[in-house]
């Protein structure tokens, strides 16, 4: 217990969640929501990623509601990674400087993959001709430019927060008193609909970045939106007071509550306010304790709690002889020490071994020095995994994942019980896949792509940020540190 | 409890402005009061385009300029508020001197996301009298005249092309020429109504290929 107190206090405890609604003006015109969020809680929620973006919607930007949800994807992975290598060290600003090219590198890969999969339909081209034919011509030679988005992002661990952001929308900070800030400086040229943007040549040079170290500088909350919240305030001053009122509601309500209301809050400020598509996503730091589902134990966890398990009974095993024989204490003592060390060094070497990402070694990159900067296409050493909110499941070849690891419950609609294997991880001809070993059908949404069912007994190849709804209100989301692929810059589709 | 996060919402404020030329050569033809026609029913068609468009609070307001140039409506009007008082013409062309009152007011506005960006709508027959030209860069040197949507109405052959072009300083969207009433009517009503059902965040659409029409003789300008 005294072990858990002081874990607590010295790692923040981050959680997070996140709502988007369409626009009111989006709704009447019939376009789809533009924006996406997501976010990334390790399994002991000592480190997180929460990101937004706006796809930027107007005529030649067509695709823009994909474009958001290939940016937030590539946001999450490269975060993760960044915080898996840099949790070694206090990262400075040089190891900083090259992560928004990394992120667009990423994003353009996405779209590329995505495009090479959808190339432009002709409806698609015909509309854009009658609106605008020169647009055409220019989208039809450079395709990013129909995914266009923005970006915000926030990663946090326990002594450093990270802030990123290309193009519109907010990033405010929110200390204990309720006092709320912008970590970001202005950039004067986002006005009158301007924004910079994912599809812009060398966007990379339009981030706003900053790095904050410390403990002591972490945020009671960090709130990030898109453009249509802010638009749908009266005055800066009006807008600013959200940082108050969040951090009040999920101290009052926690933060399952506020994520319940959150979508009826953002519609009333669109239809009152901008019109706009907005998305709100929040990171509170705080206790485990107000998540809403309690973090399911990882196998790291189980393997260490194991671990600790038997050397208490060792330890019992130890005293028990002890008492019995006195005689032979001093004997027995070093046998008790012996095992402790055994115990320790095996712990120790689990401990290593499983928490790769958060040991002190940096894990080394193919065919690079530890210390020299990323560039180009690395093999990232991070095993697939399934992020279900409270945390994350390894995805190795072979593995099972239980109903009750997922969180399923037995009822109605779910008809596995807690110790079934519903998920299975196989190896496939194209890579690894998921193959549903429960009595349900999935949703399968790839990012960027429409949601698919996956029946019973079939197999669904893994793809970076692609969500399952499991049913039973379980959904996850599936990460992964792979090869970045060779990127390609705007202009050579 | 309604729960509300943060202080007021309000719509996003969008200005229009009209630049409109009253010069002497407006009386020929009938021009002038083809343009008071054409604003006065345009007003209604923009109330029940914006109507469709609630987010956006419209205002807008005019300037004349013949023998230089003053505020025609001074007040940023809502639409709902807005009525027209008719032109009358007389004198030069100083359009010059009512971009510098653009300019100045568009000085004023504030520097904030929330604001759509300002139209500005400039309708002429004629050749500028003044110096245009440092008026013209002037406006544009003013950040909301440069994001301002500007679109120019060219009435009749005479008008200077070259200068509403420089104007709209863009290159995609081109000088809206009217030889008839009836296309005037037309391109003030495309203009104005575009802005107010164009949702926020959207450009003016391209331009509409004209459609050819067989203006009465009279008419012609």
């Amino acid at each position: 217990m005294a072990e858990a107190k002081i874990k607590a206090i010295e790692m923040p405890q981050w959680n997070a969640i996140a709502a988007s609604t369409r626009g009111a003006s989006h709704s009447r015109s019939g376009l789809p929501n533009q924006d996406a969020c997501d976010y990334w809680l390790s399994a002991n929620h000592n480190a997180a990623v929460l990101t937004v973006s706006d796809g930027h919607g107007s005529g030649r930007h067509f695709r823009s509601q994909y474009g958001s949800q290939l940016g937030v994807a590539a946001a999450i992975a490269l975060l993760r990674e960044f915080i898996a290598r840099q949790e070694s060290h206090y990262p400075q600003e040089s190891d900083v400087h090259e992560l928004p090219r990394r992120i667009v590198e990423q994003w353009l890969a996405n779209v590329a993959a995505h495009f090479a999969q959808n190339p432009f339909t002709e409806d698609e081209l015909r509309q854009l001709k009658e609106e605008d034919s020169a647009a055409a011509e220019v989208v039809v030679a450079n395709p990013p430019i129909a995914y266009g988005a923005t970006l915000l992002a926030v990663a946090a661990v326990k002594d450093w927060v990270l802030y990123l952001q290309l193009g519109d929308g907010d990033i405010l900070v929110v200390n204990d008193a309720g006092e709320t800030t912008r970590p970001l400086p202005e950039d004067s040229r986002l006005v009158g609909n301007q924004t910079t943007s994912l599809c812009q040549p060398e966007a990379w040079n339009e981030f706003r970045a900053r790095l904050v170290h410390g403990a002591a500088e972490s945020p009671a909350v960090v709130l990030l939106s898109s453009d249509g919240y802010s638009n749908s305030f009266r005055s800066e001053e009006d807008f600013l007071l959200i940082g108050r009122d969040y951090l009040a509601m999920v101290r009052d309500r926690g933060l399952h509550t506020v994520k319940q209301e959150l979508p009826a809050i953002l519609e009333e400020a669109s239809k009152q306010g901008s019109g706009d598509d907005i998305t709100l996503g929040i990171l509170q730091r705080g206790s485990i304790s107000e998540n809403p589902r309690p973090a399911q134990p990882s196998a790291k966890t189980q393997a260490l709690e194991q671990l600790k398990k038997d050397y208490v009974a060792q330890q019992q095993k130890l005293n028990d002889l002890e008492s019995s024989h006195r005689h032979a204490s001093k004997s027995l003592r070093r046998m008790q020490w012996v095992l402790g060390i055994v115990a320790l060094c095996a712990g120790s070497y689990v401990a290593a071994y499983l928490w790769k990402p958060w040991s002190s070694t940096p894990p080394v990159l193919q065919g690079q020095k530890s210390k020299e900067p990323i560039t180009g296409s690395l093999s990232i050493p991070h095993p697939w995994t399934l992020n279900i909110g409270s945390g994350d499941i390894e995805l190795t070849v072979n593995s099972k994942i239980t109903a009750k690891q997922l969180g399923l419950k037995k009822d109605k609609e779910i008809k596995d019980k807690e110790d079934d294997p519903v998920a299975e991880v196989v190896s496939t001809k194209k890579g690894l896949g998921l193959k549903n070993l429960s009595k349900q059908e999935w949703t399968i949404t790839p990012a960027g792509g429409k949601a698919d069912k996956n029946p019973a007994n079939s197999i669904v190849p893994l793809q970076d940020g692609m969500k399952i709804d499991f049913g039973g209100g379980i959904s996850g989301t599936i990460y992964s540190g792979h090869d970045l692929q060779t990127l390609q810059a705007p202009g050579a589709h | 409890m309604a729960i509300r996060p943060g202080g007021q919402y309000a719509g996003r404020p969008l200005h229009f402005i009209w630049l409109l030329d009253c010069s002497g050569s407006m009386a020929e033809g009938g021009k002038i009061q083809a343009l008071n026609n054409a604003i006065r029913e345009v007003v209604p068609a923009m109330r029940s385009a914006a109507e469709g468009n609630p987010e956006v609070q419209f205002y807008v307001r005019a300037i004349k300029f013949s023998s230089g140039a003053s505020w025609h409506v001074a007040e940023a009007l809502e639409l709902s508020h807005f009525k027209w008082v008719d032109l009358q013409a007389d004198g030069e062309t100083d359009m010059g001197q009512a971009f510098a009152l653009a300019a100045e007011e568009l000085r004023s506005l504030p520097t904030d996301a929330r604001l759509l960006p300002p139209v500005l709508v400039l309708v002429s027959d004629g050749k500028p009298t003044d110096d245009w030209k440092g008026a013209l860069q002037a406006l544009l040197d003013v950040p909301w005249g440069k994001r301002a949507v500007k679109q120019a109405i060219a009435i009749g052959q005479d008008a200077d092309f070259d200068t509403l072009q420089k104007f709209i300083d863009n290159r995609e969207r081109q000088v809206l020429r009217a030889d008839s009433a009836e296309q005037l009517v037309k391109w003030i009503k495309w203009v104005s109504t575009s802005v107010t059902a164009t949702p926020p965040g959207k450009e003016i659409p391209a331009t509409p290929v004209p459609t050819p029409m067989t203006p009465a003789d009279d008419s012609v300008w």
